[in-house]
């Protein structure tokens, strides 16, 4: 029995003259991400992906794989037969053998889009049927709710039957929207920012500043993992982690303990902006959701976008906390984000934070910071980190000139 | 950098006269003490040499000393065993929320296979009253298990005054006590202290991780937990490992030699370290002041969440133990038990010491608090 792979590629499909060159660039994401499994070949032809396995091919790898590449909302795995009814009857009682013989109702879906075929799609499904129903005779038909659908399509090429498809990750091809940078910090939001931006095609870089010794060594290997959790779906991350505790430090001794939380996060905007510039990245992510804290309040996320002069994306500005944890549950990064390392940062968090902060005290507070100084030495600082999903791997500075 | 470590109740170094002993028995006497040839013979006789040291160590008969794995096997080895010596007495257990996991975990299990578990709680001082163990002894309790002393707090508990609690109440219960962080630092003479089981472990006195022992009085005759091979006795299977327990022989006999003049200059260090506090650094809190062992000292610098501080002291060549950690469900039971306040659980770290250390170290970790905290609160 020969196997094929489909893939639906949803919402490219709505693409105008466009929709070539989106396929072709999910199908370079396709060939790259399936080339550890072995050989095969990989074509589109109606709005489907075939890709097809050559000897060796380790189709059961590939179709875990799968649900994680942006750009498809199905994956079948199908059997392949030439466009000839017995052929079909007899292809969907062999590969289906056990599925058929645990099920107790079963139909059967037919989808001609090569309408020369002689027979219609009613008449697939009536034949079909009556086969499996002569074959397994302890079967009954079901079309409203069956334990099993046996789906028939008959395309241009082929024949091709599969049951219930798996779904895919959906979103946009990865990368074909452009580059931008989130600020990731160990906890359950933004890795959910990443992934759902990444999901919109967008490629990821990604800065964490980290505070030695306030927080530790294995707080940023947490940050390592969960960025190697989202780059299952989202491709190889750059990550950036900026040592940030010098900052921390003389804005607690210099500015009023009440604006801390505000005056750190306009430093780490305009961090994160400058290192975006620096790898072609043309907007920020951040995992904020209006008034979860005090420093996500509409006035404090006006007073941190001030100092940024790219767009900044949040798309989990609207949700509710238990929003963002189903998310974070279905994209497995959940159990990684509440690891307990981050909370050491306590000494930092004033205890009453202002929740209405005006620009103008924000830069009359900066006055007493050599801002510009401050940024430099962190960014001379920073260590860079290639993530991928085997594993983060630290890039040494002599290998990056 | 120099490296300065008070972290030896975590573990301590391994002394160079015990790993070399086990270096020679693992390179060139590497026979099993079972064999009967010469090779085997000689690993015989390490195993017996070791065994008299330790009962020298604890004024008992070689007879009564069995080598385990460690601390926690000991522990398993004694709580299981004891209770399966004394079921006809009962199903009560009597320890204390201060004890070691190696304790109270098997414990736990027990109380939910359905044994009955009283767990005393220390005062202030860290200390176990008289009168609450007396209140907790019923007449089917089967064993009373409690440390001599505490790993985070340093206190040293009564256990010598159990025996006649149990007698005065007519209690046919067993006596066990985790003296792990007690050996070497307080006198261990089963005489005195009365138990019918302790255990001990070789890594907290310059020995090997992997090698502990239990003391189990003649005339108790403790179930083993492994069953095997018929080695010690048949208490504990397994072939004896022969290169670690020769190096904790060895380590005992090391510390025999020194450990009194070890202790009273180690109890210089902790009055000196304890005074240089006290002027310098008058915020910081010592947790614990009378009954403890001078080896520990569990310190609270208030402000300080302890695991940062123990970074900013790692960062200049010191190394201690976060008391507990910061995070919620994570705070140390020891301390909670013994009703300090979450402020000064928080900002707790544990310094300990061990008869290698300096006064130079002692210096450069009064020096590094110093700084850990002026940066802490800038």
């Amino acid at each position: 029995m020969n196997e094929i792979i489909l893939l639906k590629c949803g919402e490219l499909v709505l693409k105008g003259l466009n929709r070539a060159k989106f396929e072709e660039w999910l199908m370079k994401t396709l060939r790259y991400r399936l080339r550890p499994f072995g050989h095969f070949s990989i074509y589109s032809l109606q709005s489907t992906i075939y890709i097809e396995p050559e000897d060796g091919f380790d189709t059961d790898s590939a179709m875990e794989a799968l649900p994680f590449v942006f750009g498809i909302v199905s994956v079948c795995r199908s059997y392949v037969c030439e466009k000839n009814l017995e052929e079909i009857k007899s292809l969907v009682t062999d590969a289906f053998h056990s599925e058929l013989s645990a099920a107790r109702t079963f139909k059967v879906q037919a989808k001609r889009s090569d309408k020369k075929f002689r027979y219609d799609s009613m008449d697939i499904m009536r034949e079909v049927g009556g086969h499996v129903l002569s074959v397994f005779p302890h079967l009954t038909v079901d079309v409203h709710s069956p334990e099993l659908t046996v789906h028939v399509e008959v395309r241009d090429r082929k024949a091709y039957v599969h049951i219930e498809p798996v779904e895919g990750a959906g979103g946009l091809p990865c990368g074909i929207n452009g580059k931008a940078t989130v600020l990731i910090s160990g906890g359950i939001d933004s890795p959910v920012a990443a992934y759902l931006m990444a999901r919109r095609g967008l490629e990821l870089h990604a800065v964490h500043f980290f505070s030695y010794p306030y927080t530790s060594e294995q707080a940023k290997e947490k940050v390592f993992e969960l960025l190697r959790l989202v780059s299952r779906f989202a491709g190889r991350i750059y990550l950036q982690v900026v040592p940030f505790t010098e900052i921390q430090e003389s804005i607690r001794e210099h500015c009023p303990e009440d604006l801390f939380t505000l005056v750190m996060r306009r430093f780490m905007m305009r961090i994160s902006s400058r290192l975006a510039r620096a790898c072609r990245s043309d907007a920020l992510i951040t995992g904020e959701s209006l008034g979860q804290v005090a420093s996500q309040t509409l006035l404090a996320l006006a007073a941190t976008d001030n100092v940024c002069d790219m767009p900044v994306f949040r798309p989990v500005i609207g949700f509710d906390k238990k929003d963002i944890v189903a998310i974070a549950r279905s994209i497995g990064t959940f159990d990684t984000s509440i690891l307990p390392y981050e909370d050491c940062c306590t000494v930092f968090t004033p205890k009453h934070p202002k929740t209405k902060p005006m620009i103008y005290e924000l830069e009359e507070a900066e006055k007493a910071l050599d801002i510009e100084n401050l940024i430099e030495r962190a960014i001379a600082g920073v260590q860079d980190v290639a993530i991928s999903p085997s594993g983060a791997e630290i890039i040494d500075t002599e290998d990056k000139q | 950098m120099a490296t300065h470590y008070f972290d030896n109740s975590a573990t301590t170094m391994v002394s160079k006269r015990a790993a070399d002993i086990a270096y020679t028995l693992m390179t060139e006497s590497y026979g099993n003490a079972s064999s009967l040839h010469s090779l085997g013979m000689e690993a015989e006789k390490q195993v017996t040499a070791a065994r008299q040291v330790l009962a020298k160590v604890l004024n008992c008969r070689e007879n009564e000393i069995y080598f385990t794995s460690g601390g926690t096997e000991s522990d398993n080895t004694a709580i299981y065993g004891a209770l399966r010596l004394r079921k006809r007495v009962g199903r009560h257990i009597i320890t204390s929320v201060a004890e070691h996991p190696a304790v109270l975990n098997p414990v736990k299990q027990l109380e939910r296979e359905g044994y009955e578990v009283t767990y005393l709680k220390p005062d202030r001082d860290g200390r176990l009253s008289i009168d609450a163990i007396r209140d907790a002894v019923r007449p089917d309790t089967a064993l009373v298990t409690l440390m001599l002393v505490n790993n985070e707090s340093g206190v040293i508990s009564d256990i010598s005054s159990l025996r006649s609690i149990l007698r005065k109440k007519s209690s046919r219960a067993l006596i066990h006590s985790d003296c792990v962080q007690a050996l070497f630092k307080t006198s261990i003479d089963v005489k005195k202290l009365d138990c019918d089981i302790i255990s001990l472990s070789g890594h907290k006195i310059h020995a090997p991780k992997g090698i502990g022992a239990l003391y189990v009085r003649s005339g108790v005759s403790l179930p083993p937990y492994l069953h095997g091979g018929g080695q010690e006795k048949g208490m504990r299977s397994g072939t004896e490992p022969v290169p670690l327990i020769a190096a904790f022989g060895e380590a005992c006999r090391e510390y025999l030699e020194v450990f009194e003049e070890a202790n009273e200059r180690i109890e210089t260090f902790r009055d000196k370290i304890l005074s240089r506090i006290r002027e310098e650094l008058p915020a910081a809190k010592v947790n614990f002041t009378e009954y403890t062992i001078p080896h520990i000292i569990s310190l609270s610098l208030p402000g300080c969440p302890s695991e940062v501080t123990m970074r900013i002291l790692e960062s200049e060549g010191v190394y201690v133990s976060a008391g507990s950690a910061c995070s919620r469900g994570r705070r140390s039971s020891v301390l909670t038990a013994c009703g300090l306040d979450t402020g000064t659980i928080d900002s707790t770290v544990r310094i300990s010491m061990s008869r290698y250390t300096t006064a130079e170290d002692c210096d450069a970790l009064v020096n590094a608090l110093k700084s850990a905290y002026e940066r802490l609160h800038k």
